[in-house]
């Protein structure tokens, strides 16, 4: 009896168990593609906060020639990175003392492209830069924080109608954000060229040719207008 | 409950599930990629929704932590806020992207494991990572007097190591989980008994099908089947195909002292490598002067980033809970496509490892400068 009470249910059981096993495997699918997604990116997951104050500079003809980069790091990282380091006076470092670091920070960023990229009309552009010159990096022991100045000179001066400087890291280890004040001088730039701070939505962005460069960061662009 | 809305209940259950790990995954990148990649076209004038939100809060809480720190230094009950913080920070930290997370829960997938366990192993896990970030700067930092530098090189060679750890336990997965697929697949192949029951259905192999479907009926029901049978059944074929509720190939290797100890080298393969932000707090709480008090908030830190990882482990032993149940309603083929699931998660494991040595999967930045 208790037979045939069951077999009646076996064909639609076993017609079930196709869609059942499809929705199984999308969800263990989703779950893999979610493993899969989360590690490529160290995305949202900074560990390094970096304010960023960068400099246009502006050839004779109004042409870019270079961007010039000052980034304070954070207090906490800033106490890491100077571990360790000879100091003449307690709770400061000379730009001397801290001259080995800076080397290396440059060595160390050459593989990373200086976090520092370039799109001309709207194309990425692959060695603009002629590596980095007149690097420093000087401590601040009222924030106790190391400022990283250093210059990328281009290998041949760029149209600033056209020019976009991207200061950023792709995976997000080290935030790169502006400085809360004046985070973008134009050197040598137009007496009627200026930085437009406050950072338009989307729809606001001038047209491409408008600008006279840009510069953007993980958080904003920022469009310098000549008027 | 009939077996239909039973069926529709477990179906829907799945696509939810399914549903709300895409949604974390998407939500927690998506916005991320397209702010993280200027070139993808995209402009933001600032992360905004989910990401936007993460970043903030961590930039707030990295910032609370070293103006607590520093209060420490005169006011100890700000030593009661930094616990607090350090928590909180150690469950948004890991709530980003991080490959420990990915190689616990494809274990726990692969290794047909419990949810306690699960939590058990992030657990641990994650206390290593803090062990040994304050080996390397108590160590290193406090008593060797190493610059950034050595700590960066000793956090890459530590790091070499956990990623080698991570092939190797995918490798022992792959060939334990494969062995177990190649069974399952020799076994439906080869047993006369098994094809008539994926073939011609129900009536001859009511035994069989009793066995997997013994809570579906009712006792009296099952009273009137031949038990003898039944036992005999499962016991001539539970070490070859495992069917409905019985476990894997290697039932005795799930759990006691064997178990354990494979669970541990997962432990140790992903709590090894340590995290760069532990490392910084370490050494800023040195430089004030107050490493215990480092010590202390990245103990709690790591309980905190054990709870996320924890909840991403159940997350997955759930979603391969429910697997398992829809697969053992389908004899035969239902455990092969489990069995299936086992050794692609067991590849995930080694293609983690791989990508991370390789530097493809870049996870730390710690021994660039």
């Amino acid at each position: 009896m208790s037979e045939f009470s069951e077999t009646p249910v076996t064909p639609r059981t076993r017609r079930q168990w196709r869609p059942r096993l499809v929705h199984a495997a999308i969800g263990l699918a989703a779950l893999a593609a979610g493993a899969v997604m989360a590690p490529d990116r160290a995305s949202a997951h900074p560990h390094v906060w970096i304010s960023v104050v960068a400099e246009l500079l502006y050839g004779p003809d109004g042409s870019i020639t270079g961007v010039r980069q000052v980034w304070t790091f954070d207090e906490m990282f800033s106490a890491f990175a100077t571990r360790g380091i000879a100091q003449k006076t307690e709770g400061a470092f000379s730009r001397e003392e801290l001259d080995p670091l800076a080397k290396t920070y440059m060595d160390g960023l050459k593989d990373f492209g200086y976090f520092t990229f370039v799109r001309l009309d709207g194309e990425r552009q692959n060695e603009v830069f002629a590596g980095p010159v007149d690097y420093f990096i000087d401590y601040d022991p009222k924030q106790t924080a190391i400022t990283v100045n250093f210059t990328l000179p281009l290998k041949s001066a760029a149209p600033a109608k056209s020019f976009e400087v991207l200061i950023y890291d792709p995976q997000l280890y080290f935030y790169l954000s502006f400085a809360r004040f004046d985070p973008v001088h134009l050197i040598g730039a137009p007496a009627q060229c200026r930085p437009l701070v406050k950072t338009p939505a989307d729809d606001a962005a001038p047209a491409p040719g408008a600008t006279a460069g840009m510069v953007t960061t993980s958080t904003s662009t920022i469009w310098v207008k000549c008027s | 409950m009939n077996p239909s809305s039973r069926g529709v209940i477990i179906r829907r259950f799945t696509l939810a599930l399914a549903a709300c790990i895409l949604l974390i995954a998407l939500s927690a990148h998506a916005p991320a990629l397209g702010d993280a990649n200027p070139f993808a076209g995209m402009r933001q004038p600032a992360p905004t929704g989910v990401t936007g939100w993460i970043l903030a809060e961590q930039s707030r809480f990295y910032r609370a932590l070293s103006g607590l720190i520093h209060a420490a230094k005169t006011d100890g009950s700000a030593l009661w806020a930094l616990m607090g913080i350090s928590f909180i920070y150690g469950i948004f930290h890991a709530a980003g992207p991080g490959h420990g997370k990915a190689v616990i829960s494809s274990y726990l997938v692969a290794n047909e494991e419990t949810w306690r366990r699960g939590i058990v192993l992030s657990l641990a896990s994650a206390l290593l990572q803090a062990v040994t970030a304050i080996v390397i700067v108590g160590v290193a930092a406090a008593l060797l007097g190493a610059t950034a530098k050595m700590m960066g090189d000793t956090v890459r060679a530590v790091e070499i190591a956990s990623y080698a750890l991570i092939v190797l336990l995918g490798a022992r997965l792959l060939w334990v989980k494969g062995r177990g697929f190649l069974r399952t697949w020799r076994a439906i192949g080869s047993t006369p008994q098994t094809q008539a029951a994926e073939v011609h259905g129900h009536e001859r192999q009511h035994a069989h099908q009793h066995s997997s479907h013994a809570h579906d009926h009712d006792h009296h029901n099952g009273t009137s089947h031949a038990h003898g049978h039944h036992h005999h059944h499962d016991e001539e074929h539970e070490d070859i195909l495992p069917w409905g509720h019985a476990h894997g190939p290697e039932p005795e290797e799930l759990a006691g002292s064997g178990g354990w100890h494979r669970g541990f080298s997962a432990v140790v393969a992903v709590g090894l490598r340590p995290c760069s932000g532990a490392i910084i707090v370490l050494v800023f709480a040195l430089a004030q002067g107050l490493f215990l008090a480092g010590v202390a908030s990245t103990f709690v830190m790591g309980l905190g980033t054990a709870i996320t990882v924890a909840a991403i482990a159940t997350l997955a032993v759930a979603a391969r809970e429910v697997a398992k149940k829809v697969a053992a309603t389908k004899p035969g083929y239902g455990s092969l496509a489990l069995r299936g699931v086992e050794v692609g998660a067991a590849v995930l494991v080694i293609a983690f490892g791989v990508a991370l040595l390789t530097g493809y999967m870049a996870s730390e930045r710690m021994g660039m400068f």
